[in-house]
């Protein structure tokens, strides 16, 4: 198998594109953002190894079902409409793409291909269909149905799908065996984001998004059996194509509103797994034999996101102060509980593209302070800081309020307001809302160079508005970015974007995180995707 | 009586309107629903999209006009998460939390009405005042409060009861338990303060002069004379209880209206929001009528003083 190497992104979007597109995409951050962020903030001492029960074998037969509870009930079971973690969660495991990430998130790997070849000039992929899968629904697997897949997918206008596409020129499905993608640009992401585009059942995507959330079809470990309100329950699929797997009888996805609650199931095994485990009662939880804490770094940075139109964030000055003025190690060591670490740069560790970010806005309160007396003229400037509240960002009003209390220091009056998360969602899509800052998180969920991710960077603070030069040196960058291959063009492109956006101080990195979910001491086989959005592999999970 | 009933059964309508009415305006007063759908990450040409999309470009006037017309007819729209009809999911979800709540209000009432006896039997003395105070303390206890501690108690620690979902009815006993222990001190304060006054009437007195028992006398005469007001209380109880089981449904993973209407609100699911609003409200009424009706049977003055 030949999988290109992880890298960028597909075709680029012109802004227009990227607000037609960006519908449900934005619906997705906002309540991912939050639940990233309070996972983010929460992960704490216990730190957990990346796996549960790596050392025991697979067994020959399966091994009941696995009850793992969610926060939340999914939005949509239609792969190519979901936006929150909760909806990655509960439906790869009914899924397989084309490609997929290695267990521990290193490598891309083929799934329903068997290979996987790029042209020279990076537009034309060529990929053979593994033989012999089929649908849940009977369906057999060939190059029609994924053109139909993949063009279903082109077609959720407003969801967070198309991002991860390409525009493509033409999807050759003239050998049932083969599938040939040719893109208008050079698309040196495509694999990367192709790990997140399920491969849907011809028939169901014939049949649309209503008949798709009854029914989700497709070639995964495991087949839709029923959704309630507070469950979405999948059995074993028999002719999965992965010999032995999946080992599981079934999976079934419980939601349980109540973090108490959740931890209080999980240690009375009525669940098996619980997800963004917060520090303190992590910390509870690693001194329970009956309870093993599963961690990976996250591909998910937290940031404060500055508005552009509105005072005070209009003064760079302001802004500058506010980077310098946040000690960022002291809230990851003492808030955060050491788990999430100062970010350096705009894209995570481990990401293609990450890269030290000029300048670098190291905590200096001196500094901070004169140009604080610079913009206010001798007085306090005041400034509006919001973040998610809820049970999904139990973190954020704690990280907020030591932010408030550092800028404090340095000459800020800081009114902090933690918001429900639509309400957040919705201030933070507003030109001059009450407040100024927003922490956001961003999951760089394919790996690498994510083009959401550098345009939210712009748009949410409105750069354009404020600063149309600047905005469109990062669109031309980001272009530039989408379609350049990898090696040190593209990485000196990803630089000169990241400091457009750092000088500019749109956006201010803030922490990298380590987030751990709780299993059962019987839980063997489960990992924490680094995507950030919640993509397990459950088909790899057993019950010693 | 069939006026009584007819005149009941309009006020209800009128409440019903009125919930019809406050839920979608409730909804609309905090924006266009769909600069909350569209997130806050869009800009205001692609949230107007999705305003269209949704159907929100429409003028208020015309939305709340349509809205009638299909409220009326059952029909709340459907649901964003799952495209099925928005009062079909509420009307799958109700059964379970009505159960939960009957078991509750069962609960509570087994401990309500000897309690009350008890208290009155022994009014003024050491096991009243006990009863009082304990009462007081159990009212201050907030449900999702005692919900968490019976789970550690009974299902963590001891390992009895299961502490979430609803696979049998095990499940109910510690949900119940924590929406009935709040319930019980206003039932014994009403029925106390009703049994009281009824102790105070000449025929028991009377009564007492032909040489019945205290006891007989409050079980047999004093609690049909205090059932009235009694009545009301549960049934007003019963009708919050609906829509108030939001908390405890939450804690549980309980599969009722509160969980789906959590779960709606979290999603901005405007169809499925207004129709559980207006779903509950028409139980709400309902209750409401049974309990007058019940009342009108038990005590003929009061359909003499409807007319």
């Amino acid at each position: 198998m030949n999988v290109p190497n992880p890298a960028s992104r597909g075709s680029a979007l012109t802004r227009q594109q990227f607000l037609k597109r960006g519908l449900a995409a934005g619906v997705a951050v906002g309540p991912m953002g939050a639940l990233l962020a309070s996972c983010g903030g929460d992960s704490s001492s216990p730190d957990g190894s990346p796996a549960s029960g790596t050392d025991a074998q697979p067994p020959a037969t399966p091994t009941g079902t696995l009850v793992l509870a969610l926060p939340a009930a999914p939005v949509t079971l239609d792969a190519a409409r979901r936006s929150i973690t909760g909806d990655f969660t509960v439906t790869q495991p009914m899924y397989d793409g084309l490609v997929r990430w290695n267990a521990d998130f290193t490598e891309v790997e083929p799934a329903l291909v068997t290979d996987f070849t790029a042209s020279p000039d990076g537009r034309e992929w060529t990929g053979t269909l593994r033989e012999g899968v089929t649908f849940h629904d009977g369906t057999e697997l060939d190059s029609t149905a994924v053109r139909k897949a993949l063009e279903y997918y082109e077609a959720a206008e407003g969801f967070l799908g198309p991002f991860f596409l390409p525009e493509f020129s033409e999807i050759d499905d003239s050998d049932p065996a083969v599938i040939r993608l040719v893109t208008k640009d050079p698309a040196p992401d495509l694999t990367n984001n192709l790990t997140t585009v399920a491969i849907m059942s011809p028939r169901s995507v014939a049949a649309g998004n209503k008949a798709i959330e009854r029914r989700p079809v497709g070639t995964g470990a495991f087949r839709f059996v029923e959704r309630t309100s507070t469950a979405v329950v999948l059995e074993r699929n028999p002719t999965y194509w992965e010999e032995g797997k999946p080992y599981l009888e079934g999976v079934r996805f419980q939601v349980i509103g109540d973090l108490g609650a959740r931890i209080s199931a999980l240690q009375t095994d009525e669940v098996n797994a619980i997800t963004l485990v917060p520090s303190v009662q992590a910390r509870q939880l690693a001194a329970d034999d009956r309870v093993e804490l599963v961690a990976n770094d996250l591909w998910t940075v937290t940031y404060l996101a500055f508005k552009l139109l509105a005072e005070p964030t209009d003064e760079l000055a302001v802004r500058q102060a506010i980077a310098h003025g946040i000690d960022r190690q002291a809230i990851a060591e003492s808030i955060l509980e050491g788990q999430a670490r100062p970010a350096t740069a705009f894209m995570p560790e481990g990401v293609y593209g990450h890269q030290p970010m000029q300048p670098d806005y190291a905590y200096d309160p001196e500094r901070a302070r004169s140009l604080v007396q610079e913009a206010g003229g001798g007085g306090p400037v005041r400034l509006g800081l919001a973040c998610p509240a809820g049970d999904g960002a139990i973190n954020n009003p704690k990280i907020a309020q030591a932010i408030a209390a550092q800028l404090g220091e340095v000459g800020f009056e800081v009114r902090v307001s933690p918001l429900e998360e639509g309400l957040f969602s919705k201030q933070a899509g507003e030109p001059e809302p009450r407040s100024q800052a927003f922490l956001i998180d961003h999951p760089w969920s394919n790996g690498g160079p994510f083009i959401f991710d550098f345009l939210t960077f712009s748009v949410v603070a409105n750069l354009p508005e404020a600063d149309p030069a600047a905005a469109e040196r990062a669109g031309t960058l980001t272009t530039k970015m989408q379609t350049t291959p990898n090696g040190d063009e593209r990485l000196a492109v990803i630089g000169d974007l990241q400091s457009i956006f750092a000088e500019q101080l749109t956006y201010l990195p803030l922490f990298y995180f380590r987030v751990p979910d709780a299993v059962s001491a019987k839980v063997r086989g489960y990992v924490v995707p680094k995507d950030g959005l919640g993509n397990h592999r459950l088909e790899s999970v057993f019950f010693s | 009586m069939l006026r009584y009933v007819a005149s009941r059964l309009a006020q209800g309508l009128v409440v019903v309107l009125g919930a019809i009415a406050i839920s979608f305006l409730l909804v609309n007063l905090t924006g266009n629903p769909a600069d909350v759908l569209g997130g806050g990450f869009l800009p205001p040409e692609a949230r107007a999209e999705l305003a269209r999309n949704f159907g929100y470009d429409e003028p208020l006037p015309a939305r709340l006009a349509d809205y009638f017309a299909g409220a009326l007819r059952a029909d709340f729209g459907v649901s964003i998460r799952t495209g099925e009809p928005a009062a079909g999911l509420v009307l799958d979800a109700l059964p379970n939390t009505v159960i939960l709540v009957a078991c509750a209000m069962a609960l509570a009432l087994a401990v309500a009405v000897p309690v009350s006896l008890l208290s009155v039997l022994r009014r003024g003395r050491g096991v009243d005042r006990h009863v009082r105070t304990t009462l007081l303390l159990a009212g201050s206890l907030p449900d999702f409060w005692v919900a968490l501690v019976l789970v550690l108690v009974l299902s963590v620690q001891l390992g009895l009861l299961p502490s979430v979902g609803f696979t049998g009815v095990d499940s109910l006993v510690i949900p119940a338990c924590a929406l009935a222990l709040p319930l019980v001190p206003a039932l014994v304060r009403l029925l106390r303060g009703a049994l009281l006054d009824v102790t105070e009437q000449d025929f028991v007195a009377a009564l007492r002069g032909r040489g019945f028992g205290e006891g007989y006398i409050l079980v047999r005469h004093g609690l049909r004379n205090a059932m009235v007001p009694f009545i009301t209380l549960v049934a007003f109880q019963v009708g919050s209880l609906i829509g108030g089981t939001f908390i405890v449904e939450v804690v549980f993973g309980w599969p009722g209206i509160g969980t789906l209407l959590a779960g709606a609100v979290a999603i901005r699911d405007v169809a499925l929001v207004q129709a559980t609003v207006v779903i509950v409200a028409v139980a709400y009424v309902l209750l409401n009528l049974a309990a007058d009706l019940l009342v009108a049977v038990i005590d003929p003055r009061v359909r003499v003083t409807a007319r």
